[in-house]
């Protein structure tokens, strides 16, 4: 499958035009608009650069995004999450969020909020504060004066406070003796702190200077209570304590009108939010065009199919533009990718898009590992029950939600697995392990179950094993294949011959070779084997070192690709991982079922656990085994298949449409 | 003798169960833990990465369930969940203590170093979230050495007949 075909347009369009139609263009939502590599476009913009608005879309734009990350913490989402997660946003057009932008009191709101984050900040900073003092005032409850003797002093007296190390008391209290005998030491506990203590020392007011030092040599350090406090520790402590209530009162207060402020404003706010967003876009795709006094030019890529359309859509304007289509690709013009691919195939396209873009013009390989996706894997999650549960949930999950887009197909893709588990657990005859054969009033399924069963690999892993590494053959051989038809298109016969050709028939020689080694094939495929293993080897010996200089070097780097077989070998053996994968997935089931059992044996409460246990245990493996049969489904895709012939080489288209955050936007009018 | 040599099989079984479910699943242990150190890094900038980094993280789990899928499978095949009451003979018992031991040494290193690996593709998530299908594919390269082992050990545990 190639990718589809997109063709450049240059769209010259009269400036009075030109919201009207980058407008149109964002709702068509189909062409790409190409950004003008640096010496074009913008340096050489004469003129108006922006769209005029009449106002500046960058400050309100900024203000509204300040607001929502204000208002949103506070914000309770309506409606249920899962909603909220599969579906698209609420729908709306551009008009509807043009009027509701108008309506929005903007600057007010943007004015309020701030107020209200200063008033909330000066709060707490005040409430921190506050509690440091309070828990001062703690530990000075039985300062037997006045605190005013500390903060103001009087006459004759002064008084200081602060943190001394503990072990030094006894000196400054001696030191302070000898300096006056009028002084005084008291000391408190302070905090969680072993070691420091609180000291207050009051002293005749000339011996200021002198106390200070003896103290900072000791290893003081002053803490500074404000003036205000002035009365005994125990009343000021009791003044505080009102006054953190009153705090806290003022911080709920405030908390309660930032919801309020929310409820009421969030949902429009986020409306004119993506409505800035969308002038802005424009804005920027204006910005970005090349312009002449009375005239913007615009590059597009617009797939080839979907031209007419465009046509149609810009038909209002036919006065104000001028359309060409099919311009000739310049030096640096890379085509985007788009998958195109039949409807079967879309589930699959996010994988594509999870490993990088095909090329312009190269492959897109969605349809070619669909099937093998889809069948691996089935083959790896293999079970019957788990597959019917996936495909319920699923199920449920397209029933009750209208979910759209890449999410769509994702879900589609995860849905067609469990229906290949379903199918692969019924031939192997596992469903939710051996809960059939386990629990005594299922085992009238047992007939019907068996009836099903074509190949167990708890009982036959070789079998199923064998079976896996063929479908790594098969997928190995179909992507060389699919490279050798791309080379011949390409008409690099050599390349085909030798690249895919020779590994082919190697690989397909070998196998033949080591089946009649085996003896489980006559002697005369053994022979054919011999003649294509030798056959291949020589094409690879002759085309491999094509690239180098001189006969020997030819030679030589050819006999070494043959080395090459080993990585061939390596991704054949991946395979394997299918049996590995689907067996662990039955086993875990089992041992569920076994600890089920047995748990139920004990006496009165036992049911209740097995059924947790069997509930709870089986989401687990479900949860688990479905996690790795998917990354190890796209693994082989990725690392076995794609190498053999896609290279991501290309980026992906990127129309110029709404993309808005909040809702979605159907168009320019209802 | 014979006694003595029955409880020495079933005993060297166990050895080998213990061996699977024990070193598997320290691997995994170490494994998820590694990654969740990156993780919680990554979700002190951004704690909306929460899912993404969970997948992650729970990658390198699955070599403890490997282990523990082989150990069960140990000891059902000789008798101990259920059933009851089968002969293991001391080469028999050997045996499955050597069917275990792929799962438990690849397990244990896989599983480190499959932690490794989702630590650092937590890391790229963080800078490009877009980029989550090659993260998941990295550390999933890793973990195809404790898919093979344990292919192995299954494998081994079948051919042992009792």
């Amino acid at each position: 499958m190639t990718v589809a075909a997109v063709s450049k347009i240059g769209l010259a369009v009269h400036r009075d035009a030109e919201r009207a139609v980058l407008g149109a263009l964002q709702s068509f939502g189909l062409c790409e608009i190409i950004t003008p590599r640096d010496e074009e476009g913008s340096a050489q913009n004469p003129g108006q650069k922006t769209l005029a608005y009449g106002f500046d879309v960058d400050t309100a734009l900024g203000d509204a995004r300040y607001a929502l990350r204000v208002l949103e913490s506070y914000y309770e989402e309506p409606g249920d999450l899962l909603s909220r997660m599969l579906e698209l946003p609420e729908r709306n057009s551009v008009a509807q969020l043009h009027q509701i932008y108008q309506a929005f009191p903007l600057s007010s709101v943007v004015e309020k909020l701030r107020q209200k984050e200063r008033a909330l900040a000066e709060n707490h900073s005040e409430y921190s504060r506050s509690e440091l003092f309070q828990s001062l005032l703690h530990s000075l409850l039985s300062f037997p004066h006045e605190l005013s003797l500390i903060t103001r002093g009087t006459e004759y007296v002064r008084g200081i406070l602060g943190t001394l190390p503990g072990e030094n008391i006894p000196k400054a209290k001696a030191d302070l003796r000898t300096l006056s005998s009028y002084a005084e030491v008291h000391t408190y506990d302070y905090g969680d702190s072993k070691n420091e203590k609180l000291l207050v020392a009051l002293y005749p007011r000339e011996e200021a200077e002198r106390v200070g030092e003896a103290l900072i040599k000791l290893g003081f350090v002053r803490m500074d209570l404000p003036q205000e406090y002035q009365s005994f520790a125990e009343s000021e402590q009791e003044r505080l304590l009102q006054r953190l209530e009153l705090l806290r009162s003022q911080e709920a207060e405030l908390l309660q009108e930032f919801q309020a402020l929310a409820s009421e404003h969030v949902p429009s706010l986020r409306k004119a939010a993506d409505y800035l967003g969308i002038l802005k876009s424009r804005d920027e795709a204006s910005e970005n065009a090349a312009a002449t006094e009375k005239t913007k030019h615009f590059s597009l890529w617009c797939p080839k199919s979907e031209i007419p359309l465009l046509q149609k859509a810009l038909e209002t304007f036919q006065s104000d533009i001028d359309m060409v289509v099919d311009l000739p690709l310049e030096e640096g013009d890379v085509p985007p990718t788009i998958l195109r691919n039949p409807r079967w195939v879309h589930p699959y396209e996010p994988l594509t898009n999870l490993y990088g873009a095909p090329g312009y013009g190269g492959i897109d390989p969605t349809a070619f590992f669909a099937p093998f996706f889809f069948l691996f894997f089935g083959m790896c999650l293999s079970d019957g029950g788990y597959g019917l549960v996936f495909a319920c949930i699923f199920l449920w999950l397209f029933h009750a939600y209208r979910i759209e887009g890449e999410k769509r197909k994702f879900f589609s893709l995860l849905f067609w697995g469990s229906v290949s588990t379903v199918v692969v657990g019924a031939l192997t005859g596992s469903w939710l392990g051996d809960m059939f054969e386990q629990f005594p009033f299922l085992n009238f399924m047992v007939p019907f179950k068996e009836s099903l069963v074509v190949l167990n690999p708890m009982n036959d892993p070789i079998s199923f094993l064998i079976l896996s590494l063929i479908l790594g053959v098969v997928q190995v051989l179909f992507g060389l294949s699919i490279a050798m038809v791309r080379n011949i298109q390409k008409k690099d016969y050599i390349a085909a011959a030798g690249d895919q050709g020779g590994w082919m028939t190697l690989i397909v020689g070998l196998i033949l070779l080591g089946l009649g080694a085996g003896g489980f094939v006559p002697p005369l495929v053994f022979l054919l084997g011999k003649l294509l293993a030798a056959l291949g080897a020589i094409l690879l010996v002759a085309t491999q070192g094509r690239e180098k200089e001189g006969i020997v070097r030819k030679v030589v780097s050819g006999v070494l690709s043959l080395y090459n077989v080993t990585s061939f070998l390596g991704d054949i053996l991946s395979y394997s991982r299918l049996l590995a994968l689907g067996l662990a997935t039955a086993a875990v089931a089992m041992i569920i079922n076994t600890l089920t059992v047995l748990v139920s044996g004990i006496p009165y409460v036992g049911w209740v656990f097995a059924i947790l246990l069997f509930l709870g245990g089986h989401t687990f493996s479900l949860a688990v085994n479905a996690l790795g049969a998917f990354v190890h489904s796209l693994r082989l895709q990725y690392v076995e298949f794609f190498s053999k012939f896609f290279t991501a080489s290309g980026r992906f288209f990127q129309p110029y449409r709404f993309s808005t955050r909040y809702t979605t936007v159907t168009g320019e009018q209802e | 003798m014979l006694v003595m040599e029955n409880i020495m099989g079933t005993m060297l079984a166990l050895l080998g169960a213990a061996l699977a479910a024990g070193l598997a699943g320290s691997g995994s242990a170490i494994g998820v833990g590694i990654a969740g150190e990156s993780g919680a890094g990554v979700m002190t900038e951004d704690p909306g990465k929460f899912g993404l980094v969970l997948l992650l993280q729970a990658l390198p789990g699955t070599q403890g369930i490997y282990g523990l899928l082989t150990a069960f499978l140990a000891i059902l095949k000789v008798g101990l969940l259920g059933g009851g009451g089968v002969s293991v003979s001391l080469w028999q018992g050997l045996g499955i203590l050597f069917a275990c031991l792929p799962i438990a040494i690849a397990g244990y290193y896989s599983g480190i170093a499959q932690g490794k690996t989702s630590a650092a593709c937590i890391q790229m998530i963080a800078k490009r979230p877009e980029e989550t299908g090659k993260a998941v594919i990295l550390p999933a390269m890793v973990e195809t050495y404790a898919v093979l082992a344990l292919l192995m050990s299954v494998i081994l545990l079948n051919g042992i007949k009792i």
